[in-house]
């Protein structure tokens, strides 16, 4: 329960950053949590092999440690927010009377990433597996919020 | 000429309403680094650790041995123009113990003292 909460506090504070996207006509904004870890950088791992110490000595302390019926299970967060927007009424500020009309026109998107690294521990310390969880894609700079062409 | 004017004038005018800035804010205190090192494994009991760092954020149960975690967050934020990168960190400190209360092994990871202020979003 506490780790869920933590995961969920990395997310509220993702959105956080997100929504402080501030009050320019257009900007792109980026929010990450923690560094990523890189293929090489866990290259060293071999299940049946490689041992908790030598994990934590390279890796440094996870964000997360969960206790499972075999062993532990450690995941290093790694979130990715990237948002742009515009907005396409902001030059009719300049022209006279629309001015004090209302006239925004703003386009906003955004996705977050993630690409958690996970590694299983058995309960000899014996890693069982390892891997990333691939699930990046969703962080790109796209101004279109809509499925098709047509809102 | 007019149209390049008035782009010129709207670009100063977005750059204005832009700006530039820089902000941090901090969850939790910094973990100090004489508490962590004086931590000592097959000496230190969870009383003391508790005394050393206050209770921790959270208590788990992993392979039949107790474990405290601690955790902070810094964000670090800065703005340039129409760029904003918002770079958030965590530090987090896993103190275990054996069936004695004693300290079995204790486990840091600092990471926010390498976390930069960036404005520029693109790229890694």
């Amino acid at each position: 329960m506490p780790a869920l909460r933590c995961a969920r506090m990395a997310r509220l504070i993702l959105a956080m950053g997100l929504s402080a996207a501030g009050c320019a006509p257009i900007g792109w904004t980026r929010v990450t949590l923690n560094h990523p870890l890189r293929p090489e950088d866990v290259a060293f791992i071999t299940p049946g092999k490689t041992k908790w110490d030598e994990v934590m000595n390279r890796l440094g302390a996870p964000n997360q440690l969960s206790g499972t019926p075999t062993g532990v299970v450690a995941n290093y967060y790694y979130y990715d927010g990237k948002y742009f927007g515009v907005d396409f009424g902001w030059p009719l500020n300049f022209v006279g009377p629309l001015s004090f009309a209302p006239h925004s026109m703003v386009l906003r998107n955004g996705g977050i990433g993630a690409d958690t690294f996970q590694v299983a521990f058995d309960a000899n310390g014996a890693v069982q597996y390892d891997g990333f969880s691939h699930a990046s894609a969703a962080s790109q700079f796209k101004s279109w919020p809509f499925e098709g062409y047509i809102p | 000429m007019t149209v390049f004017v008035c782009l010129l004038w709207m670009g100063l005018a977005m750059v204005g309403a832009s700006g530039c800035a820089f902000s941090r804010g901090d969850l939790g205190t910094q973990f100090k680094d004489n508490a962590v090192s004086s931590i000592k494994k097959g000496r230190t009991t969870a009383a003391q650790v508790v005394a050393l760092l206050g209770a921790p954020d959270s208590i788990k149960e992993i392979n039949h041995q107790e474990v405290f975690h601690y955790y902070r967050y810094t964000v670090k934020h800065a703005t340039f123009l129409v760029f904003t990168r918002v770079n958030i960190a965590s530090d987090d400190l896993y103190v275990f113990f054996d069936q004695e209360g004693v300290v079995d092994q204790v486990m840091f990871g600092n990471r926010t003292n390498k976390l930069k202020f960036q404005s520029w979003p693109f790229g890694g």
